[in-house]
């Protein structure tokens, strides 16, 4: 158990490509540290060259005080589930999860003692005998888990273990490996390119796209607070709605345009975006979530200059709450988030998504008044991305 | 200081692989390179391999390159390999089809198909030899039986029908790795395309045209090449069939190689008509690699 | 695994054509069998019996009688096992390597191992013999069993390289996270399962250096250190030609390849698959 220090990590592969830069992170001792981001922008490449799987091309790793640069990965006393698992086909679940402390020079009672401690906390004793080919997904993945943790390493690695479970037992097993994790203490770097994971499961989460950090911060203050227009669009389902916007400032307020509507928001409720004021006049980026709408027909009350008029294209009964899509009349943003797929459509169209309380009546072609939270907006610098 | 950290790292790692590969690496220097170097040398020398070696250039190579028999023998092995490969790519294509559809007794047919191939070389010669011979073989036995001869023929005796007989043997012997390849390369094609293909009206004919043989393309470029040059080279069947006779009939490029080595002592001459053999086959391997890189891309 | 054919039930053609086809097949191996029992009068028959009156294995005793059968023999399994063996240690060690790490040279070296498959046989017989006399291994099973090695070590390697590369990456990975060092890796995690692998090219290597017939002419001469497939060869240079020795020999020489066959079939097959066709 320990820290850890990634200082200015690199990769640089063979072709030329750079799948991480500059990635630096710290860990503190028991930590659980998840890193988001869609596929291919580097995630694995970053735990690998923790691992000492990969070289790093520039950048220093510590963990605790030691510089781990040049040690091979049988030295680093770091354990690492796989995505696939990894387990040896050709042995039993036991030797599987012993065959660290056997290399370790573990002996014979001792080692099946530790080895039966780790499977009693995953509930795999009755599988100690099988070969993993019998095992069903969720085992197979228990069996991974045991063979990190039954020699306490100074730092878990994890790549996207759940992704080849189905979504029950995905469910299950979140909550089951942050147990796990909170009881052994050790430190621990997740990778998962599943946002309800990481803000399920981690401490802290690093948001990386392309290579580069984007922010790391609490899950809540990830959500609330999204440093730019990529963490904004990436962490929340459905996503965060974003339109440019012309921003003019009148009497302590102001009003953001929005196609042919506006918004008038109160200077005092936007506090926390100091510089806002700096764009009077000109084209901003303004996120809404989802949550941030309500039907007007059920909070009567809330001020008419902070509400707009839409009429409704789509709607989905959730149960707990129905989600409305509308057309807004504004040029939408691209997030640069590839797993956006599905929401590219409904962005081209300048569909925008709000979700309502289950008791909302609104209708498909109906015509209706939508209030937002204006506080909760939020403000991006149109050519920066970054927030304001 | 990065760098050169990075490098001790990645060579480390590259001495570990190369300490695996060594042995074989060794070997292959030291059986496979060396003597190829040192029959490239001998090619330039009149010699005895012991105590005379006299330079002599190129002069085996142009000596060869103008010998009406040299040359005769490069057509004739060319013709040998590509009726052998034809024949191989036919035989093996169409049992491999048939034994590819739902057949009754398919592991019986596949294993007494496969036979062949286990047969050494030198046995599959001397049964055909014992086969064709003129007065106790089978052959003449069968085909004056049904009355197609009413003299003995002396097949391996006749030009022609000694090189068909060196051919048909040969065939006899190599089909069965094209078969297997072929239904290896035919089980990997899913079900559902050619049920795909039966749904759209195709009959088996036509499934076979659109379905199988473009699966089996890659494979099949593949096989052809690896078996010509296979049997562009080879020794042995011929050799104790006809001994390259009667009048250089069967007399392909192994054969003659062989004999000016070993039975005019030639060495040097030899070695020359190896080199030239060589670079034919290196051509096909070329062939060989563009159809492999081609393949995996 | 599921059957994968063409859809619809076999022509009735097909039949007629593997029945004939399994003709072609046995009748030579029939014929083969027929001579080996048969005596030396029914031998030079003509027209020839189909099957001898009074089937007798007298040839495959005498073979060993007449003959120094039994040296052939000995030298052929002293020979190939040896150079077996050799050839699959060394190219299953190469073949990790050349699976698992990059080098300089690794791309040539799996090109040239590729190349050497082209090249002729008889281009090397020269030097070889040249080589074999140079070092006095001429006449030898030692000089046999380098000659065989450097046969099978290309087309080996290049075998287990493909049975390797097949092998997940990951549980390298995972080992060398749990502790395990290169050798240990290899030994530990990966060889055990590229055991199909190495039984298929061992039988390969097997196959291709017991028939093994050219250099073997060239590089031994005494009796006592010929291999089969030459003491066979021989028999037909005689004045009078004994078949139905010349056929029990055969048969001899051919039994170990079918026992070898009949038991590692199902590895033999599979591993065609699998370097035939991409998944
Ligand atoms: N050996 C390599 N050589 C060159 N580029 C590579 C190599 N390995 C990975 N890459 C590239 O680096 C980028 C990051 O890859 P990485 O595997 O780290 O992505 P990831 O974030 O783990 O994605 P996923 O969620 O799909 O697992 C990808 O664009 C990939 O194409
Ligand atoms: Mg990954």
């Amino acid at each position: 158990m320990a820290t850890a220090k990634l200082d200015n990590i690199t990769k640089v592969y063979d072709n030329g490509f750079t799948a991480v830069s500059n990635l630096s992170l710290q860990l503190a001792d028991g930590e659980f540290l998840v890193l988001v981001g869609p596929s291919g922008c580097g995630k694995s490449t970053a735990l690998r060259m923790i691992a000492g799987l990969e070289e790093m091309s520039e950048g220093d790793l510590y963990v605790g005080d030691r510089l781990l640069n040049d040690i091979e990965p049988k030295n680093r006393d770091i354990a690492m589930v796989f995505q696939n698992y990894a387990l040896y086909p050709q042995m039993t679940v036991a030797q599987n999860i012993g065959f660290p402390l056997k290399l370790r020079g573990v002996k014979g009672t001792e080692r099946k003692r530790q080895v039966h401690h780790a499977a009693e906390i995953l509930q795999l004793t009755e599988q100690l005998s099988k070969k993993p080919g019998q095992l069903s997904g969720g085992q197979r993945q228990r069996v991974a888990m045991g063979r990190a943790i039954v020699r306490q390493p100074a730092l878990f690695l994890m790549d996207e273990p759940l992704s080849n479970l189905d979504a029950k037992l995905r469910v299950q097993m979140r909550a089951d490996i942050a147990d796990i994790q909170k009881n052994l203490g050790v430190t621990t770097f997740y990778v998962t390119h599943d946002q309800v994971e990481a803000m399920t499961m981690g401490d802290r989460v690093a948001v990386i796209k392309d290579g580069l950090l984007q922010q790391v911060d609490e899950p809540e203050k990830l959500y609330a607070r999204p440093e730019n227009v990529f963490v904004a669009a990436f962490m929340g389902s459905p996503s965060m709605n974003l339109y440019e916007a012309n921003l003019s400032l009148h009497n302590e307020k102001f009003k953001v345009h929005l196609g042919d509507q506006s918004i008038s928001i109160p200077t005092r409720l936007t506090e926390r975006h100091t510089t806002l004021g700096n764009y009077d006049q000109q084209t901003i980026v303004v996120g809404i979530r989802p949550e941030d709408f309500e039907d007007a027909a059920l909070a009567p009350t809330h001020p008419d200059d902070q509400q707009l008029t839409v009429t409704v294209s789509g709607r989905e009964a959730l149960g707990a709450e129905t989600l409305i899509h509308f057309p807004l009349n504004a040029p939408s943003i691209d997030t640069g988030d590839p797993d956006a797929l599905d929401e590219l459509a409904s962005i081209a169209s300048g569909r925008c998504t709000a979700r309502f309380d289950a008791n909302s009546k609104a209708r498909i072609g109906e015509q209706i008044r939508t209030n937002v939270t204006v506080e909760n907006m939020h403000f991006f610098d149109r050519e920066t991305g970054l927030v304001i | 200081m990065n760098k050169s950290r990075k490098s001790l790292v990645a060579a480390a790692r590259s001495r570990v692989g190369l300490t695996f590969v060594t042995p074989a690496l060794l070997v292959m220097l030291l059986l496979v390179v060396y003597p190829l170097l040192y029959g490239l040398y001998v090619s330039m020398f009149k010699t005895n391999l012991l105590n005379r070696w006299d330079f002599v250039g190129l002069t085996y190579y142009a000596q060869s390159l103008s010998d009406p028999g040299f040359l005769k023998s490069l057509f004739t092995t060319s013709l040998y390999a590509i009726l052998v490969v034809a024949g191989h790519m036919i035989v093996g294509t169409g049992l491999a089809v048939m034994l590819v559809s739902d057949i009754k007794y398919r592991v019986v047919f596949r294993a007494l198909l496969i036979l062949p191939w286990l047969f050494p070389d030198v046995v599959v010669a001397l049964i055909f030899r014992w086969i064709f011979d003129p007065i106790f073989g089978l052959f003449n036995f069968g085909l004056s039986a049904v009355g197609l001869i009413s003299e003995p023929v002396a097949w391996l005796d006749n030009p022609f029908w000694a090189f068909v007989a060196v051919v048909l043997a040969t065939i006899w012997k190599g089909y069965p790795l094209i078969m297997l390849m072929v239904l290896a390369g035919l089980q990997s094609i899913p079900r559902d395309r050619y049920e795909a293909a039966a749904l759209d009206g195709a009959g088996r004919l036509l499934q076979f045209r659109y379905v199988s043989l473009p699966g089996l393309v890659a494979v099949l470029g593949v096989a052809v090449v690896i078996d010509f040059v296979w049997w562009f080279k080879h020794f042995t069947i011929v050799w104790l069939l006809t001994k390259g006779g009667p009048i250089d009939a069967t007399n392909v490029v192994s054969i003659d190689i062989y004999r000016t080595a070993f039975q005019s002592f030639n060495f040097g001459l030899a070695s020359a008509m190896a080199v030239i053999v060589f670079f034919i086959c290196l051509l096909f391997a070329i062939v060989y690699q563009l159809m492999v890189a081609s393949d995996e891309t | 695994m599921k059957r994968k054919s063409q859809v619809g039930s076999p022509h009735p053609l097909f039949y007629l054509m593997l029945v004939l086809s399994c003709i072609i097949v046995l009748v030579p191996v029939l014929w083969m069998i027929s001579t080996s029992v048969k005596n030396e009068t029914e031998l030079f028959l003509s027209p020839p019996l189909l099957w001898p009156e009074k089937p007798t294995l007298a040839a495959f005793i005498s073979v060993f009688n007449d003959y120094p059968f039994a040296d052939y023999f000995k030298n052929s399994l002293v020979v190939v096992i040896f150079a077996t063996s050799i050839s699959i240690g060394f190219s299953t060690l190469a073949g990790y390597g050349l699976s698992r790490f990059k080098f300089r040279g690794r791309a040539s070296f799996l090109t040239f191992l590729l190349l050497s498959q082209m090249f002729p046989s008889v281009m090397l017989i020269i030097p070889y013999f040249k080589i074999m006399r140079t070092a006095g291994l001429l006449d030898s099973n030692p000089g046999l069993i380098v000659t065989y090695i450097s046969f099978t070590i290309p087309f080996c390697t290049w075998m287990m390289y493909g049975y390797f590369k097949s092998i997940p990456k990951d549980l390298d990975e995972a080992a060398a996270l749990d502790g395990a060092g290169h050798v240990r890796t290899f030994f530990s995690v990966v060889l055990p399962l590229t055991l199909p692998g190495i039984v298929a090219t061992s039988v390969y290597a097997f196959i291709t250096a017991w028939n093994e017939y050219l250099f073997a002419l060239i590089l031994t001469n005494s009796e006592d250190q010929k291999t089969i497939p030459i003491g066979i060869g021989q028999l037909i240079g005689q004045y009078k030609i004994e078949w139905n020795e010349l056929m029990a020999a055969s048969i001899y020489s051919t039994i170990p390849l079918m026992v070898l066959f009949l038991f590692l079939q199902r590895y033999l097959i599979s591993s065609l698959t699998a370097g035939a066709v991409k998944s």
